[in-house]
């Protein structure tokens, strides 16, 4: 693909600030008609930033955008859109009621002055979108209907009915199949190909190694790399530089313990075929890309999620699947990703540590408050979370809320700990003292399953990682040599093939 | 706090005590005696205990609509064993009761299990309800009660009505079950966020029925002491209890800082809205000012609390 000599867009030295954090640091990022540029980088690098800010969701506190060398409004959306800039969001947003034609055009349907809308404008303007995108659907199917990646299509034909000359992808493979995904990336070219350009926001490195002409590699708001043609060793070797020995953590050989966890062969929505033991005293890590079943395991196990066929054993006794009650009975704790799947907002931090435990300091179905309390005061101790149990849990930051959840579960019976991303939004200073915590539980005897987006965190706490892609156990790292390149490498499409050879070379 | 913070958070208090103020200068001979008190919490107690039941519904985060029907079908219950069968008033007492958590299991059932949304699953139960009432009582008034029954609302302790009595009591119980049982804590934690509470162990699915058999438990002691102070079974008697109770626990919720529906804030909201409605009687204002101040009462304190939620909760 030939390169023109003037970019479409170029943002040059955006700096973006939340009072005195920097998101972003004067990155400077171009794209040119006609191809397809990568933003890489780990959670929190800047990319999200990034993307706002040419979107206009977000004014940069410095830096300028020119968009074919006129200088682009910023923090205006309706202006990044008048341009030509739009974006395929990360989740899908359709309106699954409405037609292929009407999700197209939502929000901007060609109108009649009373503001009727002209049907037949609409469904010619959507058949045109429709056809950049190369998507054979009948106008009038409801977007419902449709299988996933064609609702994903047709959002990105929505995208281009805005007449965009840069479209923006955020992560968008993250919930389809392999076989999707490759459609899904064969649209992608195709709209390079018509002479659009386009930003690809990846964590699947894989995939920027494929369809990326250009990519520009982030790391802690700032712009550390342009690469062109970039690999996929190239990108884990700046993502996860590999740091020697001390990276890998050495943990004291233990006696295995008894088997806490078993999976045989589940198989649900997300999951096919996936075995797996979990051992008292055991951290298991669980590494994937969202969308890999790492997640999904989780959540199954937990039952909050149902399974279809195989079975699920906690401590020798069957689990049913969807039964979230039983499983935490049974001595499962499940500390999720997304707080707000376990605080109670209006609630003071005293009841949110204290839910799953209290009928230990109950008696007669009455809560005897002041154990309650001391109990508390002594979990938020070992968190080391200044914090008085009556105040409210909103009142603490994300960090200390995390923290609190992680003392909910050090304050139960549980047995096997379900961790999804426990450092998630945490400063680095309370990080360690998450880590130190997860380690002493399953030093006595806690069974651990640990899913994270942080290859460090996953190399560092891990007994083994076990490795999903698109809902299949596809490799294992055992303690030996456990690092976070290999894990980074792994979790992002590595062919199990390789892990030998990069071990070979290590 | 600032002092705009302390006036939202005692808004309550402040406007119960305004309306104390304000109707005392108006009418300082009927408005603040003993006499005029004493009605209030007699009248108010069929409200004050239905909008505990309504409460505990809130706390666990849905809502029941079958409230006036479910009253007035526990109500032609109770009255029928006494008119046709002659049973004696305790016995009414718990078939009432009982025709309640009858009523109140259906709904949790349907919420709960059925995962019917709460607001159509106890409008449907209500209907039901209320057909059940025609069929039993025919759209006839039933007198001839037992004398028994009757005492209870004529009854007075050290002057104070029996009904308020235990109005109030029942009052002191739900407070007493919410904030310091195991069942209280569950029922919040499932009105917060349900998803957490249920992967903290909490048995959502049952916390939801015993709610709702409550608030139908509730609704049958209402029906009590309706029926007892009117002497007669008549029809559509709980018509005009839904909104106000409704309109008491939301009045509550600015005690809980506009974070928790509160058994203390809706008797409270009640007791306002009683001192209002007689107040304003008592000043030959025509009878339709009395909703027309309850509902600018309400939404004035209930704007104030959305505003303040939105920002406890960072929507």
């Amino acid at each position: 693909m030939a390169v023109s000599a003037v970019p479409w867009l170029e943002a040059v030295g955006l700096t973006k600030r939340y009072g005195g954090v920097v998101a972003l640091e004067d990155a400077s990022v171009t794209a040119h008609t006609g191809t397809v540029h990568g933003l890489v980088g780990a959670n929190g690098a800047g990319k999200s930033t990034l993307v706002k800010c040419l979107t206009g969701i977000v004014r940069p506190t410095s830096g300028s955008v020119r968009v074919e060398g006129r200088p682009l409004q910023l923090g205006r959306p309706v202006e990044a859109l008048r341009v030509g800039i739009a974006s395929v969001p990360q989740e899908l947003t359709v309106a699954p009621t409405l037609t292929v034609a009407a999700n197209v055009m939502l929000g901007h349907e060609p109108r009649r002055r009373v503001g009727l809308i002209r049907r037949r404008e609409l469904d010619r303007r959507a058949s045109v979108a429709l056809e950049s995108v190369s998507l054979d659907v009948t106008l009038d199917t409801p977007v419902g209907q449709l299988p996933l990646i064609e609702q994903r299509i047709v959002m990105i034909a929505r995208a281009l009915s805005f007449n965009a000359r840069l479209v923006i992808f955020d992560e968008p493979t993250a919930t389809l199949s392999p076989h999707e995904a490759e459609l899904l990336l064969e649209t992608v070219r195709g709209l390079a190909h018509r002479g659009v350009s386009v930003l690809y926001v990846s964590h699947h490195l894989r995939e920027i190694e494929a369809v990326c002409d250009t990519v520009t590699v982030l790391r802690d708001g700032r712009v550390i790399r342009d690469l062109e043609r970039a690999t996929h060793a190239a990108l884990v070797a700046l993502l996860a530089p590999e740091t020697g020995p001390s990276a890998s953590v050495d943990r004291p050989d233990r006696v295995a313990g008894d088997v806490v966890l078993e999976l045989r062969a589940v198989t649900g929505a997300r999951l096919q075929d996936v075995s797996l033991v979990v051992r008292e005293g055991e951290v298991v890590g669980l590494a994937g890309l969202s969308g890999s079943g790492a997640r999904e395991m989780l959540l199954t196990v937990c039952g909050a999620v149902p399974f279809i066929s195989g079975s699920i054993a906690l401590g020798g006794r069957r689990l049913r699947s969807g039964d979230t009650l039983a499983a935490v009975e049974h001595g499962i704790g499940f500390l999720p990703g997304d707080r707000s799947l376990g605080l109670f907002p209006t609630h003071t931090v005293r009841h949110n540590v204290a839910l799953p435990s209290l009928k230990r300091y109950a008696r007669l179905g009455f809560v005897d408050r002041r154990r309650e309390r001391s109990a508390v005061e002594g979990l938020l101790g070992r968190v080391a979370l200044a914090a008085s149990p009556e105040a409210p849990v909103t009142s603490l930051s994300g960090g200390n809320q995390q923290k609190a959840l992680v003392a909910r579960w050090i304050g139960s019976d549980a047995r096997l700990l379900l961790l999804d991303d426990p450092t998630a939004g945490v400063d680095v200073a309370t990080r360690p003292e998450i880590h130190s915590q997860i380690r002493a539980l399953s030093q006595a005897g806690v069974g651990v399953l640990l899913v994270s987006t942080d290859e460090e965190e996953l190399a560092e706490l891990s007994d083994r990682v076990v490795v999903f892609e698109r809902g299949v156990v596809t490799g294992e790292l055992t303690s030996h040599g456990l690092t976070p390149a290999r894990v980074l490498a792994a979790m992002t499409g590595q062919p199990l093939e390789a892990k030998h050879t990069l071990e070979e070379d290590a | 706090m600032s002092i705009r913070a302390i006036a939202e958070r005692w808004s309550l208090v402040i406007a119960f005590l305004g309306a104390f103020v304000f109707f005392s200068i108006a009418r300082p001979d009927t408005f603040p005696t003993w006499d005029n008190a004493r009605a209030i919490l007699d009248e108010s107690s069929v409200l004050c205990v239905l909008a505990i039941g309504v409460t505990v519904v809130l706390v666990i985060g849905e809502f029941d609509l079958s409230v006036g029907f479910v009253t007035q079908l526990t109500a032609a219950a109770a009255v029928s064993v006494m008119a046709f069968h002659a049973w004696p008033a305790w016995a009414a007492v718990l078939v009432a009761l009982l025709a309640g958590a009858i009523a109140g299991l259906a709904n949790g059932v349907a919420v709960a299990y059925v995962r019917i949304p709460s607001f159509v699953a106890t409008l449907a139960i209500g209907s039901i309800a209320g057909a059940i009432e025609l069929a039993i009582t025919k759209t006839t008034i039933f007198e001839g009660l037992d004398p028994g029954y009757l005492e209870i609302a004529t009854t007075t302790v050290y002057d104070i009505p029996l009904r308020a009595i235990i109005a109030a009591a029942i009052a002191l119980t739900f407070m007493v079950l919410l904030r310091m049982t195991v069942y209280g804590r569950h029922a919040a934690s499932v009105g917060d966020n349900a998803t957490a509470a249920r992967l903290s162990g909490v048995p959502v699915e049952r916390a939801k029925v015993i709610a709702f058999v409550l608030m139908g438990l509730c609704a049958g002691m209402a029906a009590v002491l309706v029926t007892s102070s009117a002497s007669q079974y008549y029809p559509n008697l709980g018509q005009g209890y839904l909104l106000p109770a409704y309109a008491a626990a939301f009045l509550g919720l600015s005690l809980s800082g506009g974070l928790r529906f509160n058994v203390l804030g809706s008797y409270l909201g009640v007791l306002l809205l009683g001192m209002v409605t007689t107040g304003l009687t008592m000043m030959n204002q025509p009878s339709w000012m009395a909703a027309l101040v309850q509902g600018l009462v309400l939404i004035v304190a209930v704007s104030g609390i959305a505003v303040r939620r939105r920002g406890a909760l960072g929507r």
